[in-house]
């Protein structure tokens, strides 16, 4: 799975095409695969001790499982729900980008994603991280940030420092808000500090918890504390997922 | 005898003239490029922070963004307060 690259990912999308994306459905659409089942995943602390259910790799990524939301049909379908209700392509598509890319991104790691669904529960997977969500978060982190799928955040948190001018005000108020209704109506009911806010959090929190994860990996956490950058790495944690 | 046309009037020094107008325009560009500067200092500053709270404590703030609103918005609306403040 991957963390904070979910957070970037539709930043980057607005940078290249412009005004064909709505940054807040192309968030939720980034989100909505993990939206209701990331936290099932990890049980309820931070340690990984308090199981909720039996096999979380299973539950989050597989079927029976609600592995459906991590698919391109699931996408397609929330997207012509959100045409339906809306009729707003914009949003429609920009949500379809979303969830797609956060499909695509999760095929790198070694369990992978049922991208076919319903015709095939093949779990597409490149093996480039290792999957380690079943053992809580704690442990998760630690895999993760100091693996290549740490890497691949960072990737995506430095190409959006070359491009911090989108996050500007004048940007917000030249390039983003005129060009989705979203922006109007939510300045109706609140204020220019809060639109920002909603605009920037996710970018916000994006880097800011690339930084703040990959200091504790490495610094703070005792446990296997150094970078592993090996293919399907890191190489303490056990084998998740169909055979490579 | 044709008596000498006096040479045309070159008038104001151009380069002087249009050195006037652009000094004003050019201070403000600089303050501009100022505040610009100081607010990306201060973001950048601001991320750091939140870093490092995270570093201090993960679950309360590296979890999910949703935990982050608080800070970006106070964020949000003090860093204009403090650039106009300083510049």
């Amino acid at each position: 799975m991957s963390w904070a690259a979910h957070d970037l990912e539709p930043y980057l999308l607005k940078v290249k095409f412009g005004a064909a994306i709505s940054i807040p459905f192309c968030l939720l659409g980034s989100y909505s695969p993990d939206l209701f089942t990331k936290w099932a995943v990890y049980g309820l602390d931070f340690s990984g001790h308090h199981k909720i259910v039996s096999d979380p790799v299973q539950l989050h990524r597989g079927w029976p499982g609600v592995g459906f939301t991590h698919t391109l049909f699931f996408g397609l379908v929330v997207t012509g729900i959100i045409y339906l209700f809306s009729r707003s392509r914009l949003w429609a598509l920009s949500f379809l980008i979303g969830a797609v890319l956060h499909v695509l991104s999760d095929t790198l790691d070694s369990v992978g994603v049922m991208l076919f669904f319903p015709f095939t529960t093949y779990h597409v997977h490149f093996d480039v991280w290792q999957y380690v969500g079943e053992a809580g978060r704690r442990r998760d982190a630690i895999a993760y940030y100091t693996s290549l799928g740490g890497a691949w955040d960072a990737f995506w948190a430095l190409l959006l420092a070359f491009n911090w001018r989108t996050l500007t005000t004048s940007h917000f108020h030249r390039r983003v808000a005129p060009f989705d209704p979203f922006w109007p109506w939510l300045l109706k009911k609140t204020n220019q500090t809060f639109c920002l806010t909603i605009y920037r959090a996710s970018a916000f929190f994006g880097v800011a918890s690339i930084i703040g994860w990959y200091t504790w990996a490495l610094f703070r956490n005792e446990f296997h504390p150094h970078l592993d950058w090996s293919l399907g790495g890191p190489s303490w944690a056990p084998r998740q997922g169909p055979p490579p | 005898m044709a008596e000498p046309r006096p040479a045309a009037d070159p008038g104001p020094d151009p380069g002087l003239a249009s050195q006037r107008v652009p000094a004003a325009a050019r201070s403000r560009e600089a303050r501009l490029a100022a505040r610009r500067r100081l607010a990306l200092a201060l973001w950048v500053i601001a991320i750091l922070a939140y870093a490092g709270l995270g570093v201090a404590y993960p679950p309360l703030f590296l979890l999910g963004f949703q935990e982050s609103i608080i800070f970006v918005f106070g964020v949000t609306w003090l860093i204009p307060w403090i650039v106009r403040r300083l510049t």
